[in-house]
Order: C-alpha cells, then structure tokens, then sequence
C-alpha cells in the first residue's frame, strides 16, 4: 500500500531551487504544469491556424469552434464593446481549461528530472484561482475607472431606490462587489479541490481492497466502477467551471463597460 | 446571372418556393429539437454550488470587513456585528443576481 493519500496530490515539489534575495522563487511542479498548459494550447493554436484554410481541416475547425463559442459568450453578456475583452477571456477560459484537463490525468510521466509523476492540478491549489480572479477584478476596476471616470461608482448607487435607503443599499453593494473575485475563485478551487480529492479516496479503496489478499478483493470491483462514473463527472466539471469562470468575468466586465443600471 | 444558363436551376419558381417552405419548415423544427436540449446547459450540481458560495462569500466578506472596521476604529464588537449583517444583505444580493442571470441564460 504505498501511497493511498488522498492529498499527496497536491503537494508542492520544487523542480529547479532558485532563491533571489531571500524569496524562495523555485520552480515547482505547479509552475511546471502551467507552462506545460500554456505552451501545449499555443502549439495547438498556432498548428491549427497556420494554414488559413477556407475549408478548415479538423485542427483549424476544432480552433474556429472554440473562437466562436467563446465569442458568442462575450457578445452575450457584455455586448459587441464587450469583445475587446476577447483576447483576455478567451487566455483565461483555455489556460483554466487546459489546466482543469492536464489534472485529469493521474499518472503522466515526464522525462524531466524532478517532476513527479502523479498528476498535478494547478487550479485546485486557492493561490492560484484567486490570482486569476484579482487580476479580473484589477481589469474590471481600471478599465471601468478609465472609460467612466467618477461614473463607475454608479455601480455602488443603484438607480431607482429612494435616496434614504443607500445608508443600507450601497455598503451592501460594496460588499456584494468585494465578494466577487472571492467566491469567483473559491468556486473554482473548490471543485477542483474537491472532485479530485474523491477520485483518489474511491482509488484508494481498490488498492485497499486489493491488499487484503484475500475475497475482499472482488468486492474491489464497485469504487472501481464509481471511479469510472467519477471520471466522466470530472471531465464535465474540469470544463463546466472553465465556462463558468469565464462567463463571469464577462458579466462583470460588462459593468465595467455600463456601470449605471 | 440568369438562370436560363443552368439547367438545374430552369424549375419553375413556385416550386422552389415550395421548396424553400418545406426546407424552413424542416429547420425550424430542428432547432425547435435542439434548443430542448440547450436548456439544461449545466447540471444542477453546479448551480446549486454557485448560489452556495456566491451566499456564504457575502457573509464572511461582511464579517471580515466589520472585523477590519473593529480593529482600526476600536468600536469591538459592533463592527462586526453590523458588518455581518449587511454582509447577510449582500450574501442575498448575490443570490437574487446569479438567479436572475441564470434565467436569463436558460430562457435564451
């Protein structure tokens, strides 16, 4: 029974030790893993559009659905100006895409000396969501303060409400807007967290069962199908809170975009 | 272009009306079938998580910021006390939102 924890999953390795004045800047496996997202979905990008075809092939029309989707989702809830936001949400759906899909794998064995071989998620670690999510709201706030000006504290000031009232209404829309970016990335990392955490306990039961060595084994057979069923919800999740994350980024750049109403 | 030069296309028009009625009739249909299966775009796993967090993140952010207020202001424990009940206010705030998109996004 080597390792049936169901958490070692998440442990941080450094790869290569770096120290730069004091800090400790090493690079981890959690880095590793986000390299290997990125570059995996540039290299796919850039194959799948480098030959500009008219009729696309199946790379570029796998790259032209995924432009589509995310484009409509943009045009949906932020509007036609919502779609200078493109370039942003489109990087941050595929990036927690690819990310949510290379921690589904549990094995993956790499030449590289000092990654480990078990998988890695990146955004089930909260560090990680919760850096995405502020860098959202850093958008939403500069962006609404360029374009608006003082008017971007309308969004505080509902309209319609009788002017007595905002003693109570604008110190909750602070805070319904500071909770944000907060529940934005525990959503993430929760799910994350937390679907991976149950594959590897129903896993760990199979090897449980199977170190008894004795009849117990065969009852090893029903986590091994739940682990099956497990996997497919995961895979539906991994892309689920990648569509939600970036859907909601696009409803709160749409205040950024049209602060009053 | 005159359709003379193609003999495919030398049918008499009403037929091709005919044609394009039956041709919308059979798309519309279509997507009729297809937005059924549209609505249900997440499963209610999900949605129920998200009125979750978007609720107890109200709180604490509430509480937190009412914590904060107590500790710089020295007014313990009313900071906090105020602070979680607007936080409750804001918790239900986000709620109403996420409901509202939601059916929004469901009707579509």
């Amino acid at each position: 029974m080597a390792d049936t924890n169901p958490i070692t999953q998440f442990e941080i390795h450094e790869v290569a030790p770096l120290e730069v004045a004091g800090l400790n800047l090493a690079f981890t496996n959690s880095a590793f893993f986000m390299v290997l997202a990125t570059v995996s979905v540039t290299l796919l990008m850039a194959l799948a559009t480098n030959k500009r075809a008219l009729v696309p092939g199946r790379g570029q029309s796998v790259a032209e659905i995924l432009y589509g989707f995310v484009a409509d989702m943009v045009r949906s809830s932020a509007g036609n100006e919502g779609l200078r936001f493109f370039p942003f949400v489109f990087t941050l759906f595929i990036f927690i895409l690819a990310g949510n899909m290379f921690g589904m794998f549990p094995y993956l064995p790499l030449p590289i000396h000092g990654v480990d071989n078990h998988g890695f998620t990146i955004t089930s670690h909260i560090i990680v969501t919760l850096t995405l999510s502020m860098l959202v709201m850093a958008i939403v706030v500069g962006f609404g303060v360029y374009k608006n000006g003082f008017n971007f504290l309308k969004l505080f000031v509902p309209a319609g409400v009788p002017p007595v009232l905002y003693i109570i209404v604008t110190p909750i829309e602070v805070i319904s807007f500071l909770s944000r970016p907060i529940s934005l990335s525990v959503r993430l990392f929760a799910n994350m967290l937390a679907g991976h955490i149950l594959l590897k306990v129903f896993a760990g039961f199979i090897v449980m069962l199977i170190a008894t060595e004795s009849a117990m084994g065969l009852v090893g057979i029903l986590p091994f199908f739940m682990v099956v069923g497990l996997t497919a919800l995961e895979f539906l999740v991994a892309f689920l809170q990648a569509y939600v994350f970036a859907i909601l980024t696009c409803i709160y750049l749409n205040d950024a975009l049209h602060p009053a109403h | 272009m005159s359709d003379n030069d193609d003999p495919d296309r030398s049918q008499p028009d009403a037929q091709l009306a005919e044609f394009e009625k039956r041709l919308n009739a059979k798309l519309e249909a279509r997507r009729a079938q297809e937005s059924k299966y549209d609505r249900p775009n997440s499963n209610g796993w999900a949605i129920g998580f998200r009125y979750g967090t978007e609720f107890i993140v109200g709180v604490l952010v509430g509480a937190a910021l009412g914590f904060l207020v107590d500790r710089f202001l020295g007014i313990a424990p009313f900071g906090i006390l105020i602070g979680t009940l607007i936080g409750f206010g804001a918790g239900t705030l986000n709620v109403v939102r996420a409901a509202k998109e939601l059916g929004e996004r469901s009707q579509r």
